[in-house]
């Protein structure tokens, strides 16, 4: 087994860097995925999700993350 | 840039040109983590505790708390690590041909390395190792099953609702490429994309290079002080991979096909050539790093056939909350081990 590695170059000026952000909340980005083509057809929210976090330490991070699952039109 | 002579690429690899230029603290992050890391964790610690008064530091070198091995300890530890770093570096530099001369380590003045790897450089190297306990520990698998599992579900029900059995899946911002391994496991054609070359180079050598089964050996909690019950919890060690990919896989009758691509997401998925090109999506701490989440979106939709399924987990860590866009990635996640940062 091989893992097949493609490179593109990153010459395009339009990409990640582009100017400008925003921050929604997760009842706002589930109302986009709608708003931009998608219909949500599950969607679940507090799953513990720890991150990268040692169980044992005296302070716990811990994620409660959002689960969704939207269809393209 | 043109690729170095005397380039190898893996067998199936479709190498398209390697900017590595975009990277040059690579070399230096990799061949010099041992020595910064040493320097901030360990030195910087023995001359604070040498400045105490006399009598303390007396004290606390000896038993019970002979601090003075915890910090030799640490030292072992810290080069347990760099092991690590150092055979990810090795790995890519036989596979993808990265140019000598980005390697100063080993053309340089080796007491002038302080200036040349950054904080940044040791926080990207400490972030990529302890991304192998998240990914490809035993140790770390409540961690994946809780990201993971919602996604092999959806998938498994979408592909069980399909008469084509063989769904294609994109998976952007891969990462160590747990995911894309264990979707491959599963028998989905899988797609990783990447645009770190730090993460991109440790995953190729987990899943083309490392020889075997708990490999190597990482201590994963031990760059930071705080917060430890003990010091053996401070000083814990886990064994990666927790399995060997091409055994793995090898063992397995219906795998998935598997590749990586290395770009930036919104490029090369937002582009003509891969409209409707994927049946499912799979973003896991991913959508939170965009600066526009609409260009994400548009992005998935682009690549995603008309029907297909875009499956998310993930918290809204906004990466570019109080960030200037371009200094991407999940470094706030690692900083949080050492207290909390930022608005977390």
């Amino acid at each position: 087994m091989k893992l097949a590695l493609m490179w593109s170059s990153l010459t395009n000026p339009i990409g990640i860097a582009d100017p400008g952000a925003v921050e929604l909340t997760d009842d706002e980005v589930v109302a986009l995925i709608e708003k931009l083509g998608f219909d949500i057809e599950k969607r679940e929210s507090g799953i513990t999700a720890p991150y990268i976090q040692d169980p044992e330490s005296m302070l716990q991070n811990i994620y409660k993350a959002s689960h969704w699952v939207a269809r393209k039109r | 840039m043109a690729l170095p002579h005397g380039h190898k690429q893996t067998a199936s690899a479709v190498v398209k040109g390697i900017p590595f230029y975009h990277e040059p603290n690579f070399a230096n992050f990799c061949s010099q983590y041992a020595k910064v890391a040493h320097f901030n964790t360990t030195h910087l610690r023995r001359q604070s505790f040498y400045a105490l008064p006399r009598a303390h530091w007396e004290l606390l070198a000896s038993p019970p708390f002979s601090y003075l091995d915890t910090l030799n300890a640490v030292d072992e530890a810290i080069d347990k690590n760099a092991e690590l770093s150092l055979a990810i570096w090795q790995a890519g530099l036989e596979s993808f041909g990265i140019p000598p001369q980005l390697n100063q380590s080993q053309s340089k003045d080796p007491h002038d390395w302080r200036g040349k790897a950054t904080s940044n450089d040791l926080e990207k190297a400490r972030s990529t190792v302890r991304q192998f306990y998240r990914d490809w520990s035993e140790e770390g698998k409540a961690e994946r099953e809780a990201c993971y599992e919602p996604v092999m579900k959806a998938l498994n029900k979408e592909r069980s609702s399909r008469s084509d059995s063989n769904l294609r899946v994109l998976v952007p911002g891969a990462g160590l490429a747990r995911l894309v391994f264990d979707l491959c496991c599963a028998g989905f054609d899988t797609e990783g994309n990447e645009i770190s070359y730090h993460q991109l180079l440790a995953s190729s050598y987990i899943l083309n290079h490392c020889p075997k089964a708990r490999a190597h050996t990482l201590f994963p909690w031990v760059h930071s002080f705080s917060n430890h019950k003990t010091r053996t919890n401070h000083l814990t060690s886990v064994q990666v991979p927790d399995l060997h990919p091409s055994t793995t896989l090898g063992a397995i009758e219906n795998t998935g096909e598997m590749s990586m691509s290395a770009s930036d997401f919104l490029l090369l998925y937002g582009n003509q050539a891969h409209k409707d090109t994927f049946d499912a999506v799979a973003t896991v701490f991913f959508l939170d790093t965009a600066p526009n989440i609409i260009r994400y979106i548009e992005a998935i939709k682009n690549c995603l056939r008309p029907g297909g399924i875009l499956v998310n987990v993930g918290p809204l860590l906004w990466h570019f909350e109080n960030n200037a866009p371009g200094s991407h990635g999940r470094e706030k996640d690692s900083a949080s081990d050492d207290g909390v940062k930022g608005e977390l």
